[in-house]
């Protein structure tokens, strides 16, 4: 119920933004509050399961996907707040959406919303820092999936600066974060849970895949001029392989997180 | 000579081979985490019959330790430490304050992560032993485990919440039938197999519990004994994610399963309990219990499950199926008994430590790489 409260929160959020897009001069000041409250009743959303199933609600695809969710509308409000980032109509807009994008799935039979309490695996608190690292991680790679295309949308090369500034600086706090996440603490914990640091599992895979793009956008920047359409088209395959890593391989490719 | 040598060097430092070769990494990673790892040839050409003969002659069937994927592992290892060693050369000439390291700690922290897990590749072991209340497994420092209490802890629900191994450390025994640990398999790609031995005798010998004051009429092999003798030693508890580390291995609770065992009745009542491959004497010939089998999905109410048997009487071969309550030769079936067996995995990783070491300079350089540059980029 409160969830769906969020939902509504953020289409709202998301219609006032809508509204203001393509309109210059004055700027909306009401929708990053709005979202705001949404990640804030999603917050709670995670308490109350968090409680009802004893751990921290982060154990499967729905909780996960509010947990996501959560951080996007979060950003969208930060995004609003930024100095750097504040003039910015399209950034936070695009993040409403993809805030939007995960309830819904969220809502969808291919997250059942049933509580169910964690198997023995999952009860460590190195799974919790493995998720929730890398949920941040992703969240700041979505900032600059969203800069990325607006670089390469971009209709001058200042336009064209400033965005490529905003999506190297997301990716260079998203990736730290992520790397701990995803790899630092995804190994701790699969070593303490299954006496393996690291045993190719399709997940492991896709997350090292998904380190390996970005690794690879934060090398060629230090090589190529910042005006290089490579960059944003990295960001924008990393940001995609990424998802792929979330929902695809739990649905495509069985492994040890196909609880996930 | 000198020039083909600083090209050399140069290609080998050069951040354009770096980001190369991540992106090759990444496009064999993609391969290796579509094609399925480590199947059987016959697996690649049912499932993929236009690839299959070039995937198994590439070796992409367990790709990340195929040649290919080394030899890119290896040039990236390589690139990763010349270029590390020439950034570290040009930071330390430079004034103190105006240094960098965390780039040199992050390539630092990989190389060290490379070599490591070629290190614990090799010389890791693991062995996963499924054994019974009472029963024990030897330890790699030549201790003993013995099992004095399984639980399976649950939620409301039914689901499982926690499998719980209690036991004592103690020395082995003095006399050891076996003169190894249970029996137990190592880990494959489909995970473990029950090996014929722990469904048999070793079970047999010290986790049946037959009623008091009775002994089984036709023991198959070992003698069974009612109350396994647990030594006094140090008490340990293993449970999902809090092994146990003892002087250089590690015990995992890995799984948990549940097995049965048919309980005959002679014509005088006396129980036997039975395990895969026990034989029992019967007139003028033998009868083997070879498994049981679980019934197609239930319709209504539940059904037991069927117990197989090859009886051998006067040259002639029977095989027989039963129920509880059906007769088998002179015997009753007169129910199942279950027991439990907990999945221990028992691991030695010499070099995990400096796995671990280079996992966390990695993370150290990285944070640090990128908190200098994002202070660079709000300044």
């Amino acid at each position: 119920m409160i969830a769906t409260f969020a939902f509504v929160l953020l289409v709202l959020s998301q219609v006032l933004q809508g509204i203001w897009l393509f309109r210059t001069g004055a700027r909306e000041r009401v929708s990053p509050w709005v979202s705001l409250a949404a990640g804030l009743l999603l917050a709670v959303t995670v308490v109350q399961r968090s409680i009802a199933i004893q751990f921290f609600a982060l154990t499967n695809l729905y909780e996960s996907l509010l947990f996501l969710s959560m951080l996007a509308a979060l950003m969208v409000f930060a995004l609003a707040k930024l100095r750097q980032t504040a003039d910015s109509k399209a950034l936070p807009f695009a993040l409403n959406i993809i805030a939007i994008i995960f309830l819904a799935i969220a809502s969808s039979p291919l997250a059942p919303s049933d509580i169910r309490p964690p198997v023995p695996a999952l009860q460590s608190g190195w799974l919790v820092l493995h998720v929730s690292f890398t949920f941040i991680g992703e969240i700041f790679f979505a900032v600059g999936l969203v800069t990325a295309i607006l670089q390469l949308a971009a209709k001058d090369e200042e336009q064209r600066r400033r965005f490529d500034r905003l999506t190297y600086t997301s990716i260079a706090i998203g990736y730290p974060i992520f790397t701990a996440g995803a790899l630092v603490f995804g190994a701790i914990w699969a070593e303490n849970a299954w006496g393996r640091w690291w045993g190719w599992d399709p997940k492991e895979t896709w997350a090292l895949i998904t380190w390996l793009t970005y690794t690879a956008y934060l090398h060629f920047r230090l090589v190529r001029k910042n005006t290089s359409r490579v960059m944003p088209v990295l960001v924008i395959l990393g940001f995609l392989i990424a998802m792929f890593t979330f929902f695809g391989v739990n649905f495509l490719l069985r492994g040890l997180h196909s609880y996930v | 000579m000198n020039t083909i040598l600083d090209r050399l060097y140069s290609f080998l430092r050069s951040l354009k081979l770096a980001a190369v070769l991540l992106v090759i990494l990444a496009l064999l990673a993609v391969a290796g985490g579509i094609i399925p790892q480590g199947k059987p040839a016959d697996f690649y050409f049912s499932r993929m019959p236009s690839v299959a003969r070039l995937v198994l002659w590439i070796g992409f069937d367990r790709l990340f330790t195929s040649r290919v994927f080394l030899l890119v592992v290896a040039l990236f290892t390589t690139n990763l430490t010349v270029c590390t060693v020439h950034r570290l050369g040009g930071e330390l000439s430079k004034p103190r304050k105006a240094r960098r390291h965390g780039p040199d700690l992050l390539h630092l922290g990989l190389i060290i992560i490379i070599f490591g897990s070629l290190l614990t590749a090799r010389t890791r072991t693991e062995k996963i032993y499924h054994a019974g209340l009472g029963q024990h497994i030897h330890l790699p420092d030549g201790q003993v485990l013995y099992l004095t209490n399984l639980r399976q802890e649950t939620y409301e629900s039914g689901r499982v919440r926690a499998w719980i191994t209690e036991g004592v450390l103690g020395p082995a025994p003095v006399e050891d039938p076996h003169g190894d640990s249970v029996a137990g398999d190592t880990l494959g790609e489909e995970g473990y197999a029950l090996s014929a031995d722990m469904l048999g005798i070793k079970v047999l010998e010290l986790a049946s519990i037959p009623a008091a004051g009775e002994t089984p009429a036709a023991p198959a092999q070992a003698p069974v004994s009612d109350k396994p003798e647990i030594p006094q030693g140090k008490p340990l508890t293993i449970k999902v994610n809090a092994p146990f580390k003892g002087k250089g291995y590690t015990i995992y609770q890995y799984d948990w399963k549940t097995i049965i065992h048919p309980v005959l009745t002679d014509s005088e009542g006396k129980r036997i309990v039975l395990h895969g491959g026990s034989r029992i004497t019967i007139p003028q010939g033998s009868m083997l219990f070879m498994a049981t089998e679980e019934p197609p999905a239930p319709q209504g109410a539940p059904v037991a499950p069927t117990a197989v048997f090859l009886v051998e009487q006067q040259g002639t071969r029977t095989m027989v199926r039963a129920r509880p309550g059906d007769t088998v030769s002179s015997f009753t079936l007169a129910e199942y008994q279950t027991q439990y067996l907990s999945g221990l995995k028992v691991k030695t990783d010499p070099w995990f430590p400096l796995v671990l070491a280079g996992i966390l300079l990695a993370m150290a350089g990285t944070v640090l790489t990128y908190v200098r540059k994002l202070k660079g980029l709000s300044a």
